[in-house]
């Protein structure tokens, strides 16, 4: 009888300490939940050095009319620390815009810089950064969601977990600290296995949803980097729709960092 | 109705390109004529455009001799080949480009032609390359006038806006620097302005068809230099340019036996300057440019400065931007004068985001000192994958007898049809 006592005295112990132990350490707090989530994504990505691939983007009306852009596309990973992925986007198709060129410089803390190479007039222009979201050739992808997604550049707030399709995600409300961003806040959907954005939600500047990305077809290059092959963004205010699909990728091209200099959009002429 | 075949396509002498590119295109094609003698396929590209254009005016014409057709036809091919050169260059790319420009009036002879837009021998070695050949390349920030604008010769009679240009013959070498780029220009060979003809619209009542003439011991071969660096800073574009040589901008010298124009183009040093500051919102440019001639009483000085805000997505996607550029002039009375002495353009572009791809720009010049001004608007969108169709149109008001005063019955409206290939 007293060893029972004493065994089950010893148990509670055991337990109070466990629960004295839990109160001293209280689990993550919803911001740096938010953030370790993003940061884990972030993390798949990292050494990726450069990056080519086909973008094509179907832009469907109401009505299911449906008009198509192709572009070329190159990622450079960020230079240093303060700067953020530099993309360059060429035209492709249709033949009417074949050569229009973006380059856009990712910024942490600070706005992109974005310049446009118009082959018609030999001319690079360079556009005033709250203009990014605009929409992108046509498309229900603004500037600023083609652009990359640097971790400095939102606050976090974990908002609890789902289950998305097999998986489980993490749901994370991320607000833009950069200035005029078109959203007041996106939801991220992670899932906790892979450490992938599965959906995107866009809430406008009256906290209204406008807009839903849904990512899949996700394919594992150099053994780490995620990429999802179809971007689907659906625009609730208007009913449009734009499906983006992205082949053909290849890592560790030796892409050179002067090919990324706004001065040299026009060399691409020749 | 082509009565003069021949009179159709008109090289003029002084146009031609000087024998050395010859020589030196003809080099640097030996090795494709080489893959192709031994049958090895020769990876090519061919873009470019084809068009038709109808000019309608809302009056008759205003000078006598000027064509009634309306409205004015006419077609243009402009095909691009570039292919790269199998030369063996270490970390470097060769590629020779060719664009020729053909257009075909049926009303005005002056505007039927044959131009070579670019014809050059590219070699990029990364940190530095050169061009050589027939050159395009356009400097400037601002959307009504082309001020600092000046290795290529205006091609005024194909558009009476003086967007489009001759292609220069020259040299073109660029630099890569840390913080910017270096280019250099030796011009070859002298363009003259274009003008429309005496059956052509946009033009006074004197037409300019005399032979050019050229002042200060200078001829159609004077070559030209010109350098120019420019850098980004931070939210500043800034750019620095020098020019050495024949004025692109020719004095008017009218004869009154014949009653026609002569263009008289003189020696001239210039320097300019080009600034865009990209706000959050604002987008800010200023061209300046100090224009020294020979003579006493020839110097240009020219300031222009514009302004641009977007409304983004103001309407559904509707991006709308609105523009506003003032121009100012001053020169000395032998210098040649300038309708932008004392100009603002007031304008609105706006982008539809659309399947489209449609856009519209609008705007209003307006002449301060002769009291006239130009109403104009652009509008362009896609027939379908390869087929845009580009409206644009002109009214012109004026108060006093001036240059402008010979557009008084030009109103009109340029439909075109063009297909990109």
């Amino acid at each position: 009888m007293k060893k029972i006592l004493i065994l089950s005295l010893w148990g509670a112990l055991c337990g109070t300490f466990t629960l004295a132990q839990a109160f001293a350490a209280p689990p993550l707090n919803t911001a740096d939940r938010g953030r370790s989530a993003a940061a884990a994504w972030k993390a798949t990505d990292l050494g990726f050095h450069d990056s080519m691939s086909n973008m094509k983007i179907d832009l469907i009306d109401k009505s299911g009319q449906t008009s198509v852009r192709s572009l070329h596309m190159k990622v450079l990973e960020k230079p240093t620390a303060e700067t953020g992925d530099q993309i360059l986007m060429r035209f492709v198709a249709p033949r009417n815009v074949k050569g229009t060129s973006v380059l856009i410089h990712s910024k942490v803390g600070t706005s992109d810089d974005v310049w446009l190479l118009l082959p018609a007039l030999r001319r690079t222009k360079r556009i005033a950064a709250a203009d990014k979201s605009g929409s992108f050739a046509g498309s229900e992808f603004s500037y600023e969601d083609i652009g990359s997604m640097e971790l400095a550049n939102y606050k976090y707030e974990w908002l609890g977990e789902e289950a998305c399709d097999q998986l489980t995600c993490a749901i994370v409300k991320q607000t833009p600290l950069y200035p005029y961003s078109g959203y007041n806040f996106i939801i991220v959907r992670y899932d906790t296995s892979q450490f992938r954005q599965m959906k995107i939600e866009f809430f406008d500047r009256k906290d209204q949803l406008v807009k839903t990305l849904q990512l899949g077809g996700y394919q594992k290059y150099k053994n780490k980097h995620w990429r999802a092959e179809t971007m689907s963004m659906s625009n609730h205010i208007t009913g449009k729709k734009s499906i983006l699909k992205m082949t053909d990728y290849k890592f560790g091209i030796g892409l050179l960092a002067r090919e990324f200099r706004p001065r040299q959009l026009k060399e691409l002429l020749d | 109705m082509i009565r003069h075949p021949k009179r159709l396509f008109r090289f003029r002498r002084k146009a031609a390109i000087p024998a050395h590119f010859w020589v030196a295109i003809t080099l640097a094609l030996a090795p494709i004529s080489q893959a192709w003698a031994k049958n090895e396929p020769i990876n090519y590209s061919l873009s470019g455009d084809m068009g038709a254009q109808f000019l309608t005016f809302s009056d008759n014409p205003a000078h006598p001799d000027q064509s009634n057709s309306n409205p004015q036809p006419s077609f243009h091919l402009s095909p691009r080949v570039s292919m790269p050169l199998p030369w063996k260059l270490d970390d470097g790319r060769a590629r020779i480009t060719a664009k020729p420009f053909i257009r075909y009036d049926s009303v005005d002879p002056q505007r039927s032609k044959l131009d070579i837009r670019e014809l050059y021998l590219f070699v990029d070695q990364g940190e530095w390359g050169m061009r050589l050949g027939v050159l395009q390349e356009h400097w400037g920030i601002l959307e009504g006038r082309r001020l600092i604008d000046v290795i290529n010769q205006i091609d005024l009679v194909e558009d009476p806006r003086g967007k489009e240009k001759l292609g220069q013959p020259g040299i073109h070498s660029n630099i890569l620097l840390p913080d910017g780029q270096l280019d250099f220009y030796l011009l070859l060979g002298h363009r003259n302005r274009t003008f429309p003809g005496r059956k052509g619209r946009f033009r006074g009542s004197s037409p300019v068809v005399g032979e050019a003439t050229f002042t200060s011991g200078a001829s159609a071969r004077t070559p030209s230099y010109a350098v120019r660096y420019g850098t980004t800073q931070d939210i500043l574009d800034v750019g620095v340019s020098l020019f050495y040589g024949l004025d692109r901008e020719p004095n008017l010298i009218l004869s009154s036996s014949t009653n026609t124009y002569t263009p008289e183009y003189r020696k001239v040093g210039q320097m300019g300057i080009d600034i865009q500051a990209t706000l959050d919102h604002i987008v800010l440019k200023l061209e300046a440019l100090e224009r020294r001639g020979l003579k006493k009483n020839d110097n240009v000085s020219a300031v222009s400065t514009g302004m641009e805000y977007t409304f983004v997505r103001s309407i559904g996607a509707w991006d709308i931007g609105v523009l506003g550029e003032y121009y100012w002039q001053d020169q000395g009375v032998d210098a040649p004068s300038s309708t932008f002495d004392d100009d603002f353009l007031v304008g609105s572009r706006i982008t539809f985001n659309d399947a489209g791809d449609s856009k519209l720009l609008l705007g209003v010049m307006i002449d301060h000192r002769r009291k006239d001004g130009a109403l104009s608007m652009e509008y362009e969108t896609w027939l379908n994958d390869g087929w845009t169709l580009k409206l644009s149109g002109s009214m012109f008001k004026t108060k006093y007898d001036n240059i402008l005063s010979g557009l008084k019955n030009d109103d009109y409206i340029k439909t075109e049809f063009i297909c990109n290939f």
